[in-house]
């Protein structure tokens, strides 16, 4: 059965795009198949992570959301391009056209289109994961796709601007009686040693805390040269995101 | 030839009254903004607290450290 999930974070330069692309990655390595959407549309960022050309997107999520392209015109198997052993490895990419964004900005994308990909998706690929990299923010659009997939995955910093933020979209989402789970990211390397920091958070916000990434400059500095758990397998980094990929496999499937 | 999977653009009936309600509880939750940034403020000061306590013990184990070689 595939499980849909969104990764969104109340502001910007949290590391979404980044944990997408990686998580995904460490998923496919666990041997399953994953699909990665960039609903970033305002400011797509995964194929540059991904090292996905532009001649490479003749079709892009938007011309599939307009009814243009069918999804396999969309679709980019990256399993050989990353030289991924074993799993498979899905991304579609949006628009970079500004006309493109700004379509899409005004008018939205429609409820019924989370449900489609990812029966579609299921259908033609097999995937086992969807993974939606969202806009930041609290706005309709970005509740619209958290609230129609299966689950939410929230990234937080800690800054106040960022807590206080998913305090308040963690309090919309129990809400709508949604399932949600919260990864801190980017933790500064003294607060990431405090003992039960995960716990800390998870009772301030009231939602399971499943990850806890410190702050490691290295990557940073490596995000536009492709995925760095392909390049740096044993870093510190790759273990965090092996774990958060341990929960879903054995926490969130079935 | 393999089956292709178009997406019908459109909108249902539900999601109008999904995004009424997303948008009535945006509207609540920011009316809560104030008892949010008081509980928000309490965790950072009891974070603070244990980041200092963290760099006490780090100093007396220095200490201790250089006492002992």
């Amino acid at each position: 059965m595939v499980l849909s999930f969104t990764i969104h974070s109340y502001r910007g330069g949290t590391g979404k795009s980044t944990t997408t692309a990686n998580l995904a990655v460490m998923l496919a390595l666990y041997d399953k198949k994953v699909a990665t959407i960039d609903l970033d549309l305002t400011s797509p960022g995964l194929h540059v992570i991904y090292q996905v050309n532009q001649s490479q997107m003749k079709s892009t999520l938007n011309d599939y959301l307009y009814g243009r392209a069918a999804l396999e015109d969309v679709v980019i198997d990256l399993t050989q391009q990353l030289q991924l052993p074993r799993g498979k490895l899905y991304f579609l990419g949006a628009s970079m056209k500004p006309e493109e964004i700004a379509k899409l900005m005004k008018e939205g994308y429609s409820e019924k289109f989370f449900k489609v990909v990812v029966e579609q998706l299921a259908d033609a690929y097999g995937v086992d994961y969807v993974i939606f990299d969202t806009h930041p923010g609290l706005n309709e659009d970005t509740l619209l796709a958290i609230l129609s997939s299966d689950t939410s995955l929230m990234l937080m910093r800690m800054d106040k601007q960022d807590i206080t933020g998913t305090y308040v979209t963690a309090q919309i989402l129990r809400k709508f009686k949604k399932k949600s789970y919260v990864i801190l990211n980017m933790v500064p390397q003294d607060m990431a040693k405090v003992a039960d920091l995960q716990g800390e958070v998870s009772k301030l916000l009231s939602v399971p805390v499943i990850g806890m990434i410190p702050f490691y400059p290295e990557v940073l500095q490596h995000r536009s040269r492709g995925v760095f758990i392909l390049k740096h397998p044993k870093h510190p980094y790759a273990l965090r995101i092996k774990e958060i990929a341990d929960f879903i496999v054995n926490r969130l499937t079935g | 030839m393999a089956k292709r999977h178009y997406f019908i653009p459109g909108r249902s009936e539900s999601e109008a009254a999904l995004r009424a309600e997303i948008s009535r509880m945006l509207a609540t939750a920011q009316t809560d903004l104030s008892a949010v940034e008081e509980k928000v403020n309490a965790f950072e000061r009891r974070l603070e607290e244990i980041l200092d306590r963290l760099d006490d013990l780090e100093d007396r184990l220095k200490r201790l450290e250089e006492l002992l070689s």
